[in-house]
């Protein structure tokens, strides 16, 4: 084969492998999920759901890569930007920060939105999730399930982050005053070890706990899986987590869905602001699966199916509190870090 | 919670889950270092078969099925670092990391394929406990060994049986000498490349089985990246146990019974997790710097050239 086959050859690959851009049309969505990629019931799938949904609203093409080592968002982003047919560009998840804070600048022209954490550029819109109100709510149904009055929480890493869930939570549970009480909170030290994640669930359900929410991760994944072993009631985080057993009765969620949605709807529309959003429980942000609103999202979108039942009074309760919340009523505490 | 509760029946308990995929691991790479082949791979190794094992249960159904391949997950690593540690002389550090890279890198690509998720597959049917009723007669002991999982009792079996087999049969004493001094062992008449390769091939089963514990034992699903260092703290048990079999056994129930504490010690809220978490790490360190004295390996590792 002479030289210049290869030549053409690597030029026909280039394309290939560059994301599909149609000149002369309008300008489309981007994203660039999470390393857990597409599948993973969780940040990456409902970000899908809400840039889909905003795709086929506006009528809009959307162009996604599932990159799959941190290593490789900055090639991504890159791309998605310098080809400049996308008005606007989702990155998911806290880790892509460090890539998105330098191609921001390299792009200043370019809009861009960053789901979980923030990058302090002018063109990039840092959507965060107020954990700690939807971590109030679980609270109070975790107050009101629990018959030993005594609850356990795994986590993954003692960070801020992670804090902020706990903190509402333990409020909540307060707040509900059924005489429930939070045991001292457990970290796994890793977010990918579910057999410590199960072995300090079991030394919690040991020690009376019969309810345990786990914000670890895969970690959690063994946590949820202790409880399910001895019979216990478990709660999840980020998405509905209730397809892994019936003994699951709720899960937080951050509805990453409606931030992306917005957000790119407002790309669109001309009102996109680069800085922080930071939106709760009153915007929709934030809620758990079991709240009527979300409900079908996760049995219908999802199908994921909720088995055990929440008594009336209970929803009632979370339905006043989250009313409250959204009023201004109660005030959720945060850790410190972010400003609590 | 009761200060009193650290020392209760479940810590005991939770030390020997724990322990069981370190001492399946340490005594693999015993069996690989008496034969003077280092396996850095015990970590790779032990991923490999604790993905292979969920996917064979995942389509056959039947966990039998699972045990089986992680026990051949194990084996066909292991013949690909004899082969070339053994037959063509290549450096064990490299083929080992080379082993753990591939056990991270294929299980993520074969989960995503699989269960649509690179992060973790889909919950399968586990291993059985066995519940030996003999054992309940035994005070105190008893419940303690009880209805655990039949690998933790294959993993008591195998260090006793390494213990025997290691120090008072015939091919054990080979088996070193092979380690030791393999000029010495092949002007003895015994085949030195035999030997590694069949020893390099079984302690990497062992490993494999360490693996197996954890993602069908334990728990019966596999996620990504779940050994979690484990196979390195195997190879710090194994020296810690001056690469015998009691004494890998004991480091392995040491560093189990440190995670157990450290788990009980978060409960208490008395001290901040990050300190508690630091634990078992701490007594590594303390371990190995320290109790330990003067660890002597039972080989030199170069590759045996026949003059």
């Amino acid at each position: 084969m002479k030289k210049w086959h290869f030549l053409v050859l690597a030029v026909v690959i280039l394309f290939l492998l560059l994301p599909s851009v149609s000149w002369g049309e309008g300008k489309k969505i981007g994203l660039i999920l999470g390393t857990g990629g597409l599948g993973d019931k969780s940040f990456n799938d409902i970000s899908y759901v809400g840039a889909l949904e905003a795709s086929e609203e506006l009528g809009i093409g959307l162009d996604y890569v599932e990159p799959k080592a941190i290593a490789e968002y900055e090639g991504y982003q890159r791309d998605f930007a310098s080809s400049g047919g996308y008005e606007i560009i989702v990155c998911i998840g806290f880790d892509q920060a460090d890539a998105l804070d330098r191609i921001a600048q390299e792009f200043p022209q370019q809009k861009f939105a960053l789901v979980d954490m923030t990058v302090d550029q002018p063109n990039v819109a840092s959507l965060l999730f107020k954990a700690n109100e939807g971590g109030f709510l679980l609270g109070i149904q975790a107050a009101y399930m629990t018959e030993s009055k005594k609850i356990g929480v795994v986590g993954g890493m003692d960070i801020p982050l992670i804090r902020d869930f706990f903190v509402g939570f333990e409020e909540g549970v307060r707040w509900a005053d059924t005489g429930a009480e939070v045991l001292p909170k457990v970290y796994v030290g890793t977010w990918a070890d579910p057999t410590k994640g199960k072995e300090l669930a079991l030394s919690l359900i040991d020690q009376g706990c019969d309810l345990i929410w786990a914000v670890a991760g895969k970690s959690g994944l063994g946590a949820l899986e202790a409880a399910k072993e001895r019979g216990v009631y478990a709660m999840g985080v980020d998405a509905c987590q209730c397809y892994l057993g019936d003994h699951i009765i709720a899960s937080e969620t951050k509805r990453v869905d409606i931030a992306v949605y917005e957000t790119i709807k407002a790309a669109f529309d001309g009102t996109f602001q680069g800085g922080i959003m930071e939106r709760g429980v009153a915007e929709g942000w934030i809620g758990i699966c079991r709240l009527p609103e979300e409900q079908p999202l996760w049995e219908e979108t999802f199908d994921f199916k909720h088995q055990v039942e929440i008594p009336l009074e209970v929803m009632q309760k979370i339905e006043e509190a989250k009313e409250k919340i959204s009023k201004g009523e109660i005030e959720v505490p945060r850790p410190p870090e972010f400003g609590g | 919670m009761e200060i009193g509760a650290l020392f209760s029946l479940s810590i005991l308990q939770a030390t020997i889950r724990m322990a069981t995929p370190l001492t399946f691991a340490a005594l693999g790479g015993m069996f690989c270092e008496r034969a003077g082949v280092i396996n850095i791979g015990l970590e790779g190794i032990m991923l490999h078969s604790a993905f292979w094992a969920v996917l064979a249960t995942y389509f056959s159904g039947s966990p039998g099925v699972g045990l089986l391949a992680g026990i051949l997950s194990g084996m066909a690593l292991g013949a690909v670092l004899a082969l070339f540690t053994v037959k063509y002389y290549a450096d064990q550090i490299v083929i080992g990391t080379g082993i753990n890279i591939f056990g991270l890198g294929f299980s993520a690509f074969v989960c995503q394929r699989v269960w649509g998720s690179r992060g973790a597959s889909e919950a399968v049917a586990g291993l059985p406990s066995l519940s030996l009723p003999f054992l309940d007669r035994i005070p105190y002991l008893g419940p303690i060994l009880n209805n655990h999982s039949i690998l933790v009792y294959l993993s008591f079996l195998a260090f006793i049986f390494a213990h025997y087999f290691l120090f008072y049969t015939s091919w054990g004493l080979r088996l070193r000498a092979v380690g030791e001094n393999p000029q010495s062992a092949d002007t003895a008449g015994i085949n030195v490349h035999l030997y590694k390769m069949v020893f390099v091939i079984l302690g990497s089963t062992l490993a494999g089985l360490g693996g197996v514990f954890l993602s069908l034992a334990h728990l019966n699903f596999f996620a990504w990246g779940m050994t979690n260092g484990r196979g390195f703290i195997a190879l710090a048990a194994m020296i810690f146990g001056k690469w015998t079999p009691i004494g890998c056994f004991l480091a392995s129930l040491l560093f189990g019974f440190a995670d157990a504490l450290q788990m009980r010690i978060q409960t208490l809220g008395i001290l901040p997790p990050q300190i508690i978490l630091l634990l078992p790490y701490l007594i590594t360190i303390l371990v190995l710097a320290g109790l330990v004295g003067k660890a002597t390996p039972p080989s030199d590792y170069k590759p045996y050239v026949k003059k």
